[in-house]
């Protein structure tokens, strides 16, 4: 009897219509919730840790001086306000870079990498899907970062355009530092080993892409080699949209935009190109399940 | 005639440790070639390492062959893997349940899987509830897969499955822990799906018994080759001949002797086994008659003195076949 409800089930003529990348997107992002939710303590952990960073930095602003951060061309705000920017995008970043390195390795981590490639979704819907949650849950975290620091004092010079302007520029953020993400997993598929690039990337950018202290404070060639990383554009674009009251209209702001999309145009299609060598190199070794 | 599977010279070589210890080229798929006919309940038999898995997931796309290529319902695997991968639903009992999310209740897992392979919502809910049903885990739908025992992930699995109503089947061990109720069940399912829809579908195990009970067709796989493809008449006849049976000995201070003995007994055959280690000997013997033997061998150890540990009729190995119908040792 169970045996003869099934087969009429399977009978009945459908229409398989392929699910639209914003629904198949959804479900990725459903599940990453779930089992993110799953892990209570884990959650509140991470929402205590960006408390405490914050407050961190605020306690520490209380003995510096904003002379420095005013040289740089941030005008107001303060140390504070130039330090939260800084560690709560940085942290935006880390997600990018390593938040499709993560959730791929929580795939193979689980056994079920395997499945869902082979199951008919797109290699492109798959890797989208893989990091969307990440994001969500990062810009979530971005969010808590700003309004604990504004309950601590944290104070902007903002205009209509500049809250636009910065929206835009994390978009930016986001899109290349998720190169760099992509590339780097593309070469763990392969390697199974560690995760050197999102680390020398996560730390040299803390490093001289004026994280926590302004570019003008380093010696000329640390300077030079920051600007060689995207973090170092949006930081500073961000700043003077958020400090300054600048817009995507000011000459210093259109300087940092132009250098992210250039930066994004030139690695996203050597990410894509890395990413998918690694995946056909894991199937070729048959490891693709291996962590 | 169609066609469901097709490997052509398939072959896939993996660096890795070679017998000695040293690191060399293993082949785990040796120059398979293979047809499947559509709608054939076909089965694939060998021992742990034959290479039965590594077949599988070349068919599923997850590895890439060496050398060769292969068809999975008209659509090679190299160039048009997205289409191969409508066409087949996979069940890799290896994992034994590692396959789903944990921290996921089964329906979430089984609605995940149905938007991965383009099953429209409404048609994924019944399907679900229908599987639910059939596999009894209805009551525990919302729990984690985390809380279920291994059994109850193994019915999650082949429900994932068989949700998108593929029309072929790649079925990787789908009974392995699954208590005997539910093994019949799922064979019969199995079996059901195959009459009733025309599936096709690759059955993979390493108990024979079991491939007898279902298949209409039948591969052995050794060492990455394909051994033996016959019918599955021919492969009961082949078990019914081969009559076997295990000694183990204790204190055997001349085991030669033993041996000798035994190979001079009338009903013996032949011995196809012998491991002889710090005095205890092991000999696995091919018989006439079973039940006969037993005794008789019993009796002629006792009357020179031997120690018998055990004695027993045991199931014929894929090595006892692949002797008897190829006449190859």
């Amino acid at each position: 009897m169970k045996d003869e409800q099934i087969i009429q089930l399977l009978s009945e003529k459908i229409f398989l219509r392929k699910t639209s990348t914003p629904r198949m997107v959804a479900s990725f992002v459903i599940r990453d919730f779930k089992v993110w939710w799953s892990y209570k303590l884990w959650t509140s952990l991470d929402v205590a840790g960006t408390v405490f960073s914050v407050v961190t930095y605020y306690l520490f602003s209380l003995i510096t001086t904003s002379q420095q951060v005013q040289e740089a061309g941030y005008s107001v705000g303060g140390y504070f306000t130039f330090a939260l920017i800084g560690i709560a995008f940085q942290r935006y970043v880390s997600f990018a870079v390593e938040g499709i390195n993560d959730s791929i390795r929580d795939e193979q981590w689980n056994g079920t990498i395997e499945t869902i490639l082979s199951a008919a979704t797109d290699f492109k819907t798959f890797l989208l899907g893989e990091v969307c949650f990440s994001f969500i849950i990062s810009t979530a975290f971005l969010i808590i970062s700003m309004l604990v620091g504004i309950l601590l004092g944290a104070s902007f010079n903002i205009t209509l355009l500049s809250i636009p302007s910065a929206i835009l520029m994390s978009f930016l953020l986001i899109s290349s530092h998720m190169a760099v993400g992509v590339l780097s997993t593309g070469i763990i598929m392969k390697t199974k080993e560690g995760n050197p690039l999102t680390w020398a990337f996560s730390w040299i950018t803390q490093l001289i892409s004026g994280v926590f202290y302004p570019l003008n404070l380093l010696p000329w060639y640390l300077g030079w080699l920051g600007r060689l990383f995207p973090l170092t554009y949006t930081l500073d674009g961000i700043r003077l949209c958020l400090q300054s009251g600048q817009t995507l209209f000011s000459p210093a702001v259109i300087s940092d935009v132009a250098s992210l999309i250039i930066f994004t145009l030139a690695a996203t299609p050597i990410a894509l190109f890395v990413f998918k060598k690694g995946y056909n190199a894991a199937r070729r070794d048959g490891s693709l399940g291996q962590y | 005639m169609k066609y469901a599977v097709e490997a052509f010279n398939l072959t896939k070589a993996f660096k890795g440790e070679i017998d000695n210890g040293e690191r060399g080229v293993v082949k785990a798929v040796d120059q398979v070639n293979l047809k499947v006919r559509e709608g054939e309940l076909f089965g694939l038999l060998g021992p742990n390492g034959a290479g039965k898995t590594t077949l599988i997931k070349i068919l599923c796309t997850i590895i890439l062959p060496s050398e060769g290529t292969a068809k999975v319902n008209g659509y090679d695997v190299l160039e048009e893997s997205e289409k191969v991968r409508s066409s087949f639903g996979w069940f890799h009992g290896e994992t034994g349940g590692r396959s789903l999310y944990w921290r996921l209740s089964a329906e979430d897992n089984l609605r995940f899987y149905a938007y991965l392979q383009n099953v429209p919502r409404d048609v994924a809910e019944k399907r679900i509830d229908a599987f639910l049903e059939f596999f009894d885990l209805m009551k525990d739908r919302r729990k984690l897969v985390k809380d279920y025992s291994t059994g109850m992930k193994v019915k999650v699995m082949l429900a994932r499955a068989l949700l998108h109503n593929p029309p072929i089947l790649f079925m990787d061990e789908p009974t392995i822990g699954l208590d005997t109720l539910s093994s019949v069940e799922t064979r019969r399912l199995l079996k059901t799906l195959n009459t009733e829809l025309g599936k096709t579908i690759i059955f993979t195990s390493h108990n024979m018994f079991e491939v007898e009970q279902l298949c209409e067709r039948v591969a052995i796989m050794r060492s990455g080759k394909i051994i033996i493809d016959s019918s599955i008449t021919t492969l009961k006849d082949t078990l019914r001949d081969i009559r076997a049976i295990e000694v183990d000995i204790r204190d055997s201070k001349n085991p030669d002797e033993i041996i000798q003995r035994l190979s001079q007994m009338p009903m013996v055959i032949k011995i196809l086994e012998i491991r002889n280690r710090a005095d205890n000997l092991f000999v696995r013997l091919q018989v006439e008659d079973e039940y006969e033997a037993i005794p008789q061998i019993t009796e002629r150890l006792h009357s020179f003195g031997t120690k018998i540990q055990s004695i027993r009729q045991v199931e014929p190995t894929f090595e006892d076949i692949f002797v008897k119908l190829t006449g190859k040792e």
